[in-house]
């Protein structure tokens, strides 16, 4: 079986509209790929930033798979999430990347979104927070159903992966 | 026999320093590093931790527009391992005097190595944990204790660091060249050929 190593952090999330951000991951993959070490899923710490712009996670990713196809390269799925000054964790948006498949060290960005509601989900948003979420996490990982929900742009994520690749080449994979 | 040895670690050396110290508020800083690696790698070369000298900013012209703390300190270690997983991590967390001369803790960060040969500068973002209420802040700033990580290997750990708020302050700067040997054999690739 080939090999791939994801070796890299979540470094800091920009351009949001409150700094204080966390931020919770998740690698999703085909079946084909099986998981040998490290861990898939995570979620950073909150972090308040002196500067009030850019919230690092400094969030370590750290995950050996091994797979027989390169059908279902893994993807990262993630959700951001702030602070709100009472505690309350609201939604600030979907972002989903995928791994790269060149072996190497990447400096990737991946811009986040989330829903918006009707003019009075709006509203209330502003006064009480909180705001729409997706119940179901196929509408951000596939193409399908996406046609009927309206977005808005919330921000970017900067992330530094080191992809390191074994014996691809022994099945005449070139990657 | 030595062939065969060959193929199943290969060894990563990395030379470098920590370079300096981008801390606005605060001056007087000291770092100390250690690394957190896994369990297949062992060092052979080199100092798995230390410490730096206390360090303040010019205040001379040329560099006032960007006071930066220098501390130049050199690193240099060598790694065999059979396999890239539990890649290790430079794990740093800078000290400071406060008025009183006491340590308080300026920031935490850690980054994975990097996984090329080749040299290589980056620049590690610091942050520390807060207190849980203001009192314990205010209190942990009279007495000179602030919250800190039980272990500064925290910072390079994902578990548990939900629970967590920090601030983030300040950045320092590493800059290192790295060879790696017999990870090709192996059958790894690290760069596009």
């Amino acid at each position: 079986m080939a090999e791939l190593h994801i070796i890299g952090e979540i470094v800091s999330g920009v351009g949001f509209s409150s700094p204080n951000l966390f931020c919770s991951w998740k690698l999703s993959y085909g079946n084909a790929w099986k998981e040998l070490g490290g861990d898939t899923e995570g979620q950073t710490h909150v972090d308040i930033p002196s500067d009030y712009t850019t919230a690092i996670f400094s969030h370590p990713i750290h995950v050996h798979l091994a797979t027989r196809d390169v059908q279902g390269w893994p993807r990262i799925l993630f959700r951001v999430y702030r602070e709100s000054i009472f505690g309350q964790s609201e939604l600030c948006g979907y972002g989903v990347t995928y791994i790269p498949s060149t072996p190497g060290m990447h400096e990737l960005s991946c811009h986040v979104w989330k829903p918006v509601g009707t003019l009075l989900h709006q509203v209330l948003e502003f006064f009480l927070g909180g705001s729409p979420e997706l119940v179901d996490d196929d509408v951000i990982l596939s193409g399908t159903n996406r046609q009927r929900i309206c977005t808005t742009t919330s921000g970017k994520l900067k992330l530094r992966i080191n992809v390191i690749t074994r014996n691809f080449d022994k099945f005449n994979v070139d990657i | 026999m030595a062939e065969d040895s060959l193929a199943t670690t290969f060894l990563y050396t990395l030379s470098g320093e920590i370079q300096s110290g981008d801390f606005f508020e605060f001056d007087s800083l000291y770092c100390k590093y250690s690394f957190n690696q896994g369990q297949d790698w062992t060092l052979l070369s080199g100092l798995s931790e230390g410490i730096t000298q206390i360090s303040t900013k010019s205040h001379t012209k040329s560099y006032l527009s960007n006071p930066l703390v220098i501390w130049n300190f050199p690193l240099e270690l060598t790694y065999s391992s059979t396999t890239p997983f539990g890649w290790p991590q430079i794990v740093l967390s800078v000290y400071g005097l406060d008025i009183l001369g006491r340590d308080v803790i300026r920031g935490y960060g850690a980054i994975h190595l990097p996984c090329q040969s080749g040299e290589h500068s980056f620049s590690i973002p610091m942050v520390v944990p807060k207190s849980s209420t203001i009192f314990q802040e205010i209190l942990g700033t009279i007495l000179g204790r602030r919250a800190e990580f039980l272990s500064p290997a925290f910072i390079a750990q994902g578990a548990g660091r939900e629970v967590t708020r920090v601030r983030s302050q300040g950045r320092v700067v590493v800059k290192c060249h790295v060879i790696l040997r017999g990870f090709k054999e192996m059958g790894y690739s690290y760069a596009r050929e």
